[in-house]
C-alpha cells in the first residue's frame, strides 16, 4: 500500500490534531438560549439527513437507518438516528452530538468512516447543531438495530480513519468571510456545511479525499457509480451558461433546462433538501455557486 | 478434403443464422429504445417550453395550449413506448419496469391523468392554476417515475 506512506510521515501532525480536537471539545462553548426544534426542522431539511438515514426501499422506519450506501470503498449501512435510547441516539448528550458531527467521532470514541459527511457537517455552527438535535429528539424512536458495514480492506479498517482524517479533514465551524456579503456567506454555509454538496460533486482521489482545486467540478464515480455533473461556473463543462432561473428550477423542482426531471440521487436531494429551502436561501446558494472559480472538467457518459 | 469444405460451409451458414437470430431482435430492441428516447425528448421539450411560458422567460401565453395538448397526447404514446424486451441495449430504463409492470403502469397512469388535467386547465385559460398543475405533473409524474424506473447516468 504505497499510497498510504505519505500519511505515515504525517503521524506527528496527527497526534497534534488529536490534541487540538480534544482541547476544542473540552472547552466547546454552549450557545445561549434553548434549542429550537422548529428551526431544527428546517436545518434537518437543509442538511438532507432523511435521505441517507431512512431505508425507503426496504420500507424501514423514518430515520432508523439501514439504507445501503454503495461507494467505491465498500457498502455502508446508515445508522439509526431516532431518539431510541437503545438503538438510536437517545442517550447522546449535546456534547456527544456536536462531537459526532464536528469531529466525526462517536460517543464511545470510535471514528466514523467519512461516508458520514462530517468533513462538510464540521462547518455547522453549535447553535444549528443543537437545534438540529432538538428536532431529531422530537421524532418517533425506532427499535431498529444498526447493520455492520460491508467493506473490503483497507477501507473497512477503522483504525486507519484517524490517518485519513489527518490527511483530508479540517475540523471547525464555518467562518464567515468578512470581505463578502451576508448573502454570499449564507450560500457558502448552505453549500459547504449543511448541504454537503461537495460530498458528491467534488471528485475524490484513490483514498477518498477531495481532489485539490477541483471543488464541485463533478465526477464520473459518484455514489452508486453515477455521473455527477460539474457545478462550477465553467461555461463549457459547468453551469456557466445556466440562467439564475435555470438554477432555481433544478433546485426547487428538479427540472433541468431541457425539460427533463432529475431522478436518482439528485431527485432525492430535491425532495428532501433543496425543494424545501426558502427562496432567499436558494438565491444565496446560486450566488455562491456563481462566485466559485470555474473548473474545466467535462463529465461525459461512457460511450459503449 | 471435400468433406471439410462442406463442413466449413455448414458451420458458416449455422453461424450466420445464429448471428441473425441474435442480431434481429437486438436491432428491433435498439429501434424500440431509440423510439422511446425520441418520445421522451419530445416530452422534455414540451415541459421546457411550458416552463418558459409559465415563468415568462420565453414564448407566448397563447401557445401554452399547444404544448399542453401535445403533452396529454404524448403521455398515451409514452405508455406504449416500453415494449417487452426493450430493456437491453443503450437504455437507462430499469429492468424493474418489466419485472413489476403493475407498479410501472400506476406511474404511467399518473402521467396520463395529470397531463390530461393540465390540458384541461390550460384550455380554460387559468394561467395560475396551469402553473400549479404543471409543477404537480413534473413532481408526480416525471420526477417520481425517473426516481423509480430510470437508471442514473453512467
Amino acid at each position: 500500500m504505497p499510497a498510504l506512506l505519505p500519511g505515515a510521515a504525517r503521524l506527528p501532525s496527527l497526534a497534534l490534531a488529536v490534541l487540538v480536537i480534544a482541547a476544542v471539545v473540552a472547552s466547546g462553548p454552549a450557545p445561549a438560549g434553548e434549542p429550537d426544534p422548529v428551526r431544527g426542522k428546517y436545518l434537518f431539511a437543509a442538511a438532507g439527513c432523511a435521505a441517507c438515514h431512512t431505508d425507503k426501499k426496504g420500507k424501514g422506519a423514518s430515520l432508523a437507518g439501514g439504507r445501503k450506501l454503495k461507494t467505491p470503498f465498500g457498502i455502508f449501512f446508515s445508522p439509526n438516528i431516532t431518539p431510541d435510547p437503545e438503538y438510536g441516539i437517545g442517550k447522546w448528550s449535546d456534547r456527544d452530538f456536536i462531537r459526532a458531527l464536528r469531529q466525526g467521532v462517536a460517543p464511545d470514541g470510535r471514528h466514523y468512516f467519512p461516508v458520514f459527511p462530517y468533513p462538510s457537517y464540521t462547518g455547522i455552527t453549535d447553535r444549528d447543531l443543537l437545534d438540529l438535535k432538538a428536532y431529531l429528539f422530537t421524532r418517533p424512536p425506532a427499535k431498529t438495530a444498526n447493520k455492520p458495514h460491508d467493506t473490503a480492506p483497507p477501507f473497512g479498517w477503522r483504525f486507519l480513519v484517524p490517518l485519513w482524517k489527518s490527511l483530508y479533514f479540517t475540523p471547525g465551524p464555518f467562518r464567515a468571510d468578512p470581505g463578502r456579503s451576508g448573502q454570499w456567506n449564507r450560500g457558502a454555509y448552505l453549500v459547504t456545511a449543511l448541504g454537503h454538496c461537495s460530498e458528491c460533486h467534488t471528485p475524490r482521489d484513490g483514498l477518498g479525499g477531495a481532489k485539490a482545486g477541483m471543488a464541485l467540478a463533478g465526477t464520473t464515480k459518484g455514489p452508486e457509480g453515477g455521473l455527477i455533473p460539474n457545478i462550477t461556473p465553467d461555461k463549457e463543462t459547468g453551469i456557466g451558461r445556466w440562467s439564475d432561473g435555470d438554477l432555481h428550477e433544478i433546485l426547487k423542482t428538479g427540472m433541468l433546462p431541457d425539460g427533463d426531471f432529475v431522478g436518482d440521487v439528485m431527485g432525492e436531494v430535491v425532495d428532501e433538501t433543496t425543494g424545501r429551502l426558502k427562496v432567499a436561501d436558494l438565491k444565496a446558494i446560486i450566488l455562491y455557486l456563481r462566485s466559485l472559480p470555474p473548473v474545466f472538467h467535462r463529465i461525459e457518459r461512457k460511450k459503449k | 478434403m471435400k468433406k471439410t469444405a462442406i463442413r466449413g460451409l455448414k458451420t458458416a451458414i449455422l453461424s450466420l443464422a445464429l448471428a441473425g437470430l441474435i442480431a434481429l431482435p437486438a436491432l428491433a430492441q435498439e429501434g424500440a429504445i431509440k423510439y422511446r428516447q425520441s418520445v421522451m425528448k419530445a416530452v422534455g421539450g414540451h415541459m421546457a417550453a411550458m416552463g418558459a411560458i409559465l415563468k415568462g422567460t420565453g414564448g407566448q401565453a397563447r401557445d401554452l395550449k399547444v404544448h399542453a395538448d401535445a403533452m396529454a397526447a404524448l403521455a398515451t404514446v409514452a405508455a406504449n413506448a416500453f415494449p417487452e424486451g426493450s430493456d437491453f441495449g443503450m437504455t437507462r430504463a430499469k429492468e424493474v419496469i418489466w419485472e413489476n409492470p403493475v407498479e410501472f403502469k400506476k406511474v404511467v397512469q399518473v402521467f396520463i391523468d395529470e397531463s390530461a388535467k393540465l390540458a384541461k386547465i390550460t384550455a380554460s385559460g387559468k394561467f395560475k392554476a396551469a402553473a400549479a398543475q404543471f409543477l404537480h405533473l413534473g413532481k408526480n409524474a416525471c420526477a417520481t417515475c425517473h426516481k423509480k424506473f430510470r437508471e442514473k447516468k453512467k
